[in-house]
C-alpha cells in the first residue's frame, strides 16, 4: 500500500465536482423526486381489499376449544373470509409470511394464536371481528355448559375469554414509506455508480499518461493498482456514511441495531461494483465505450433489483442490487439479520473472482497501462 | 567514459507486423546530451518506452547503468527521470502537490520531499506558482511542471520525449536553457525531438533515426562531414507544377531533389557541380527561375541526404 498514491487519489476525486454530484447530491435529489412523485404507490390505506384467507391448525388431541373452532370455521365462511384447515404449522406460517394467506390460527392448550403478515386496515378489522366474535360465543357456551343456569343470570359471570385470542404479527414487517423505500434504493444506486468510477479509474490515469509515469517509479505495479483503488474506495466509504446519516436524519430511515452489518453490506456492493467496472475496462481494452457499457449494466442491475419500483422477490434475485435491497430492507424493517448475512459474503466472493479476472487479463495485455 | 545506456540490436515488432524499431544499437555515455532526431513515427518514442520497460522488446538488449533494463531494480529506477511527450500531470492538484506526489514515489518524505519539490519548481521557474492548480496554467507552464515532476528526485539520467511540442518559442527557449543547466551538473540527457535547431543547440551527440533504424550517430560536425562532398542549392521558381523532377534526378551529380512549394531543394556532388544542367532543364520547362541560393550544409541537409526525405514532413 502506498499512502502517497492513496492521498493523491483522494485529493483528485475530492476536487472533482462530479464526485459530489454523483455520490451525494444526485441520490438525495432522486429520493426527493421519486419519494414525492410515487408516494401513492406506497400508501396502502385504501378501502378495497382482497378476500381474507385464514388457515388453521387443530391439535392432535381432542380439545373443546379446537372442536368449537372447527365448527365455527366451517360455518363462518362468507364472501369476505374463508377458513381452511392445515396440518403443518411451519407450512402455515410460511404461507402467511409469503403473503399467500392473510392469517394462520394455531389452536393448542386452550389458546388460539393468530399470525398475520401486514394485513391492511380492512383485513385487520374483518379478522378481529371474527375472532373476537368466536371468543365471545365460545365463552358463553362454555359457561352455560358448566353451570346449567339461565343465560340472563350468568352474563356477569362470563369470564373474559377474548384474552385467549392473542393477535401477533408474524415477522412484524412494517411497510416503508416512499421516501424510505427510495432512500435505501438510491443509496444502493450510489454504491452501484462506483462501477463507472471503477471503469474510469485506470482509463483516466492512462489518458493523463500519469499511469506510465507511476509505472517507471520504483513502486511495485500491484501497489500502484491497489493504492489507486483504495484511495477511491475510502472516499466511497465516507460518502456512504454521510448518505446513511443524511437519510436517517431527514427521511426517517432508522437503521436500527444492525447498522454496522448494513454498512458492511453496502460497502461490499461498492467493492464489487468498482471491481466489475475495472474488469469491464480491462476486458474492453480501454475502449471509449466502456462508460456506456458500464452504465447499461448498472441500470439493468438497478431495474431488476427493484431500485426504481417494487419487484418480485424472484426478479430481485437476478441482481446484486436486488440482494442488497432485500437484505437491507429486511434488516431495517423486519430486524432480520439472517437474510442480510450472506449478501456481503457472496459479494466479497464475487469481488475476489473479479480480482483474479483483472489480474489474469491485465497480464495478458502487459499491465493495466 | 562510463556507459549509462547501451542498446544492442534492439527491435520492436508490433502485432500486425509493423516494425517500429529495427536492429537499433546505440551507446550513451555519462554527461552526454544525445539528441534523438527523426520525424514523427520514426521509432523514437517506441525506443524510449522500451528503455523504460513500458512496452516489451521483441529482440535485443537494453543496459542501463550496467544492469539489464528488463525487470530493472529500484536502484536503477531511482536514477532515471522521464519526461513523457504528453503532459502527464494532475490538473486538479497544485504545482507543488504534483511534484511532491511524484517525489513521494521515489521514496522522498517529509522535509526532504518539500525541499526537493520546491527546488524542482525553482528549476522551471514555477516556485511562485507552487500553490496554484495546474489546470489554471498555460501550455508552457504545464510543460515546465511536466519537467519538474521528473527532476524532483534528482535523477542521473533524464529521458525527454519531445518536451517542447506545441509551446511558444519563449517557453521552448527556457526549457532548452534548463536542459543545458542540468547537463552542466553532470546529468546525462536523452532528448528526443524532430526539431533540428533544438538538437543543434543542446546536443553534443546526435542520433538520426528513421523508419526505426539508426541512420547515423555522432557530433554535429561528424554528421556534416558525412556530406562534405556535397553542395546544397535552393532554387525559387514561379511555376513549380512545370518542374520535371525525374529529369533533374537523372542528371549526373544530382543526389537529392525535393520540391517544397515554390522552392526546389537540390543536393549535388560538389565535384561534378550540375547546377548549369539543372538551370538548363528548368529554363527549358519554362518554370521561371526567380532566385538561386547555395545553402549552408546543416542537419536538415544531412537528414535529406541520408534518408531522401525532409525531416519535418516525413511520414
Amino acid at each position: 500500500m502506498n499512502w502517497g498514491i492513496i492521498k493523491k487519489q483522494l485529493l483528485v476525486e475530492l476536487r472533482t465536482f462530479g464526485t459530489y454530484i454523483w455520490l451525494i447530491l444526485f441520490p438525495l435529489a432522486m429520493i426527493m423526486v421519486l419519494g414525492n412523485v410515487l408516494t401513492n404507490v406506497f400508501n396502502k390505506t385504501v378501502l378495497k381489499t382482497e378476500k381474507v384467507t385464514v388457515i388453521y391448525q387443530l391439535p392432535e388431541k381432542q380439545q373443546p376449544l379446537a372442536a368449537a373452532f372447527a365448527n365455527f370455521a366451517q360455518n363462518a365462511g362468507s364472501r369476505y373470509i374463508t377458513f381452511k384447515q392445515i396440518s403443518n404449522k411451519e407450512v402455515a406460517l410460511k404461507k402467511v409470511q409469503r403473503g399467500s394467506k392473510t392469517a394462520a390460527a394455531i389452536i393448542d392448550n386452550g389458546r388460539i394464536i393468530v399470525y398475520t403478515h401486514n394485513p391492511d386496515v380492512l383485513q385487520s378489522s374483518i379478522l378481529a371481528a371474527h375472532f373476537q366474535g368466536f371468543a365471545k360465543e365460545y365463552a358463553i357456551s362454555a359457561t352455560l355448559a358448566q353451570s346449567g343456569t339461565a343465560t340472563a343470570q350468568l352474563n356477569d359471570k362470563v369470564p373474559d375469554y377474548t384474552k385467549q385470542v392473542k393477535v401477533e404479527k408474524n415477522n412484524g414487517v412494517k411497510q416503508p414509506s416512499a421516501f424510505q423505500y427510495y432512500a435505501i434504493s438510491m443509496i444502493t444506486m450510489s454504491c452501484l455508480i462506483t462501477m463507472i468510477i471503477g471503469a474510469r479509474l485506470f482509463s483516466m490515469e492512462r489518458q493523463r499518461r500519469t499511469l506510465a509515469r507511476m509505472y517507471i517509479a520504483p513502486v511495485p505495479k500491484f501497489q500502484i493498482i491497489i493504492s489507486n483503488f483504495l484511495g477511491s474506495f475510502i472516499l466511497r466509504a465516507c460518502s456512504l456514511l454521510l448518505l446513511m446519516f443524511v437519510v436517517s436524519k431527514f427521511f426517517a430511515v432508522n437503521w436500527g441495531s444492525n447498522v454496522i452489518l448494513i454498512f458492511v453490506t453496502f460497502l461490499s456492493l461498492i467493492m464489487f461494483a468498482m471491481l466489475l467496472g475495472i474488469a469491464i475496462d480491462i476486458l474492453a481494452k480501454g475502449a471509449r465505450g466502456v462508460t456506456t457499457i458500464t452504465s447499461i449494466v448498472m441500470q439493468l442491475f438497478l431495474f431488476f433489483g427493484g431500485a426504481y419500483f417494487p419487484v418480485s422477490h424472484n426478479q430481485a434475485m437476478f441482481s446484486p442490487a436486488g440482494w442488497v435491497l432485500i437484505a437491507v430492507r429486511e434488516a431495517v424493517y423486519a430486524k432480520q439479520v439472517t437474510t442480510i448475512a450472506w449478501v456481503p459474503g457472496i459479494l466479497l466472493l464475487l469481488s475476489s473472482l473479479l480480482v483474479i479476472v483483472c489480474v489474469a487479463f491485465s497480464r495478458r495485455r502487459g499491465g493495466v497501462a | 567514459m562510463t556507459k549509462i545506456v547501451e542498446l544492442k540490436e534492439l527491435t520492436k515488432k508490433f502485432p500486425g507486423g509493423k516494425i517500429a524499431v529495427d536492429n537499433l544499437s546505440l551507446t550513451v555515455e555519462k554527461g552526454d546530451i544525445i539528441g534523438f532526431l527523426g520525424p514523427n513515427g520514426a521509432g523514437k518514442s517506441t525506443t524510449i518506452n522500451m528503455m523504460m520497460d513500458l512496452i516489451g522488446i521483441t529482440s535485443g538488449t537494453i543496459t542501463l547503468f550496467g544492469e539489464s533494463a528488463r525487470h530493472k531494480s529500484n536502484r536503477i529506477r531511482s536514477k532515471i527521470g522521464m519526461i513523457p511527450q504528453e503532459i502527464a500531470i494532475y490538473e486538479d492538484l497544485t504545482a507543488f502537490e504534483n511534484v511532491a506526489f511524484f517525489g513521494g514515489l521515489y521514496g522522498l518524505r517529509g522535509k526532504m520531499l518539500k525541499a526537493a519539490s520546491l527546488r524542482a519548481l525553482r528549476y522551471v521557474a514555477l516556485e511562485k506558482n507552487a500553490k496554484e492548480k495546474a489546470e489554471n496554467f498555460s501550455g508552457g507552464m504545464k510543460r515546465r511542471l511536466n519537467i519538474a515532476c521528473a527532476l524532483v528526485h534528482e535523477p542521473e539520467l533524464i529521458i525527454m520525449d519531445e518536451p517542447t511540442v506545441g509551446i511558444d518559442p519563449q517557453s521552448r527557449n527556457f526549457i532548452l536553457g534548463v536542459i543545458e543547466t542540468l547537463n552542466k551538473k553532470g546529468i546525462t540527457i536523452i532528448y528526443s525531438t524532430h526539431y533540428m535547431e533544438e538538437v543543434e543547440r543542446i546536443s553534443n551527440k546526435i542520433a538520426i533515426i528513421d523508419h526505426g533504424k539508426l541512420i547515423a550517430c555522432g557530433s554535429e560536425a561528424e554528421l556534416i562531414n558525412l556530406v562534405t562532398n556535397t553542395q546544397n542549392f535552393s532554387i525559387e521558381v514561379l511555376y513549380p507544377e512545370k518542374v520535371e523532377l525525374q529529369k533533374l534526378r537523372a542528371l549526373n551529380g544530382v543526389q537529392q531533389v525535393q520540391l517544397e512549394g515554390q522552392i526546389l531543394h537540390i543536393i549535388a556532388n560538389a565535384e561534378k557541380n550540375p547546377l548549369d544542367d539543372v538551370l538548363k532543364i528548368l529554363i527549358a520547362a519554362e518554370v521561371a527561375v526567380k532566385a538561386v541560393d547555395q545553402d549552408k550544409i546543416n542537419l536538415e541537409t544531412v537528414f535529406l541526404m541520408l534518408t531522401g526525405r525532409k525531416l519535418r514532413d516525413a511520414k
